[in-house]
């Protein structure tokens, strides 16, 4: 599967629709200490995944922000070109610390996403976060504040955090 | 059957492979790329853990600019780059190795991305020189990686498509004219099937006067949707040009007296320089303006006076019109920068033996570092370097004198220092243009 945005971005009126739709199941492989965030750990051997706590310092206090971190690269048009039945099949988004996350869809029925933080080196983050950026340039700044909480300058500002954490 | 170039898998828990997780080992000759400190568990291995038919898939999609796209042409690869040959791009959630692979021609390079890596991570990867192996060697290699992940992991959901991608790759590979379109939609920087196809069929229609590589030169060269409206008029500038230079000296040299099996193109660039010179009786000395120009049957004045035919192009040319006598353009203006263009044509001759066309550019091709090489060595020879520099204690005054006595910009006499290890590289460009 090609790790791709979707080009153009999906219309407001599907994004909307799929982010009252999108959920997060949370996945004991992204984080080095699952239990601490009420998981068991996988048996058996796992990849050398990235971690939602050792990589990005995501605490168990932060999944309450997980519904908003998914909305916000949803409506922001940050899905992938890879779709399963009309589902896009990777989601991105941007936290509030710079730090760019990928949620995989692991149910396309439900719409049930799990996610990981991008290390510096994925070029792919870098391009979600110049899409970001473009769409906090290009909209009204009335509509972000209106769909996402969020002044046109704080949405400009955590591109430019992330661009510090992955740039050159 | 394992070679060179070898990627490695082993599933330790057989019941994993639904789930595809591989211990993965990327070898080249005795060397292990894929060493890896675990900090976390206090070990060392030479396997990274990932999936091996997402980094499968990563190859087969990529197959072509791989094989065929040398590293982006500037010092910061776009991002588009990055994901097509960074293996970090294969998936995310995985800490992949730190590596990029690419194509100068007949042969591909590993070398350590241009990315920057989490310095908190607690997987490092030890070793990420820059190497190089032969292209038929990394052809083997992957297709033996396919055959392996189709083998061992059938049952994966994904198994299918990449049945199917390797499938197509192994059509096109036997066909020679989707061969012939697929390496130049690589080397114009597009994916397959993305290349806008009158671009290519322009460079296909000039293929009765332009050999394959020469077209895939011209397309690395000036990459994108205006390559074609760029060759064309190169070709025609070239044709119109009045400057006409004789390269039948190129005769005199034979790389095949290199004793070296498996030479980079700077190691074959001073010896071919090594030869003309010692040939002509040039030895170490500088190379004035004039005997430059006798040696390619011109006139030193027609040269400076002619600089403007290639002023709108991207990349300088030559095209022959006999045997040896080539019309060129120019594309510098400072008599140094002229200097290392005409010997830099000079070194494209020598490359491409029968060759109708060499574009002269900034490209990072195997063929490109061969024609700057030659030009370094062929205008300031190392021996004639030593008389000036001191190699246990190189100065930046002593540098500048040498450049000045052998009329090259002092970054020539820079390079050819780093190239014999004197000078250590400043930058991973460096260590590119060594490789």
């Amino acid at each position: 599967m090609k790790r791709r945005l979707r080009t153009p971005p999906l219309g407001d009126d599907a994004l909307d629709a799929l982010s009252a739709q999108a959920r997060h199941q949370p996945y004991a492989k992204h984080k080095r200490n699952p239990r601490a965030f009420g998981l068991e750990p996988i048996p058996g051997i796992s990849d050398d995944p990235t971690y939602c706590d050792e990589h990005a310092g995501f605490t168990p206090d932060d999944m309450k922000r997980v519904p908003g971190l998914i909305k916000r690269g949803i409506v922001a048009g940050l899905t992938s070109e890879a779709e399963a039945k009309g589902v896009p099949r990777l989601l991105w988004s941007i936290d509030d610390n710079g730090w760019v996350y990928e949620a995989r869809l692991t149910n396309e029925g439900q719409a049930l996403y799990h996610g990981y933080p991008l290390l510096p080196g994925d070029p792919v983050a870098i391009k979600v976060i110049s899409r970001f950026r473009d769409w906090a340039y290009a909209r009204d700044s009335a509509v972000i504040t209106q769909r996402l909480a969020m002044t046109v300058q704080a949405a400009i500002t955590l591109a430019d955090a992330a661009q510090g954490r992955y740039g050159r | 059957m394992s070679g060179y170039f070898e990627i490695s898998a082993s599933w330790p828990e057989p019941s994993e492979r639904q789930a595809d997780v591989a211990e993965i080992s990327i070898r080249l000759g005795d060397e292990i790329l894929t060493r890896i400190a675990d900090l976390e568990s206090n070990t060392n291995r030479e396997y990274f853990r990932a999936s091996a038919v997402s980094l499968s898939l990563w190859f087969a999609d990529n197959w072509w600019r791989l094989r065929c796209e040398p590293v982006d042409n500037t010092s910061l690869p776009s991002v588009d780059w990055r994901m097509r040959h960074e293996l970090s791009a294969a998936s995310g959630g995985t800490q992949w190795p730190p590596v990029m692979i690419y194509s100068g021609g007949d042969r591909v390079t590993f070398a350590p991305s241009l990315s920057r890596q989490h310095a908190a991570a607690k997987l490092r990867y030890l070793d990420t020189r820059v190497r190089t192996i032969q292209a038929s060697q990394f052809e083997v290699g992957i297709d033996n990686f396919f055959n392996l992940v189709l083998e061992s992991c059938a049952h994966s959901n994904d198994a299918p498509v990449l049945r199917e991608l390797v499938d197509q790759l192994v059509v096109e590979r036997k066909e020679p004219e989707l061969t012939a379109w697929r390496r130049l939609e690589a080397c114009l920087g597009y994916d397959a099937d993305e290349a806008p196809s009158e671009v290519v069929e322009r460079f296909l229609a000039i293929s009765d006067r332009l050999n394959e590589r020469d077209l895939e030169e011209a397309a690395i060269a000036a990459q994108g949707a205006h390559s074609a409206d760029i060759l064309e008029s190169a070709i025609a500038a070239s044709e119109a040009s009045d400057v006409v230079l004789d390269f039948k000296l190129a005769e005199r040299v034979d790389l095949s007296k290199t004793e070296l099996a498996y030479p980079s193109p700077w190691q074959l660039a001073e010896l071919a320089a090594s030869q003309l010179r010692d040939g002509f009786g040039l030895h170490s000395a500088p190379i004035s303006d004039k005997s430059l120009s006798d040696l390619l049957l011109a006139r030193w004045d027609d040269l400076k006076a002619t600089t403007e035919t290639g002023r709108n192009l991207p990349y300088a040319t030559r095209l022959r019109t006999t045997q040896s006598k080539q019309k060129v353009t120019l594309i510098s203006t400072r008599t140094d920068a002229v200097r290392f263009e005409v010997s830099r044509l000079l070194g494209d001759a020598i490359w491409t033996d029968e060759s109708a066309f060499g574009p002269i550019s900034s490209a990072k091709s195997d063929r490109q570092k061969f024609q700057r090489a030659f030009a370094q060595s062929f205008l300031c020879p190392l021996r004639g370097v030593r008389e000036f520099v001191d190699f246990d204690n190189p100065k930046s005054e002593d540098i500048r004198a040498c450049a000045e006595a052998f009329h090259v910009h002092p970054h020539v006499v820079r390079n050819l220092l780093v190239y014999k290890y004197v000078l250590p590289p400043e930058t991973l460009d460096d260590q590119l243009e060594v490789a």
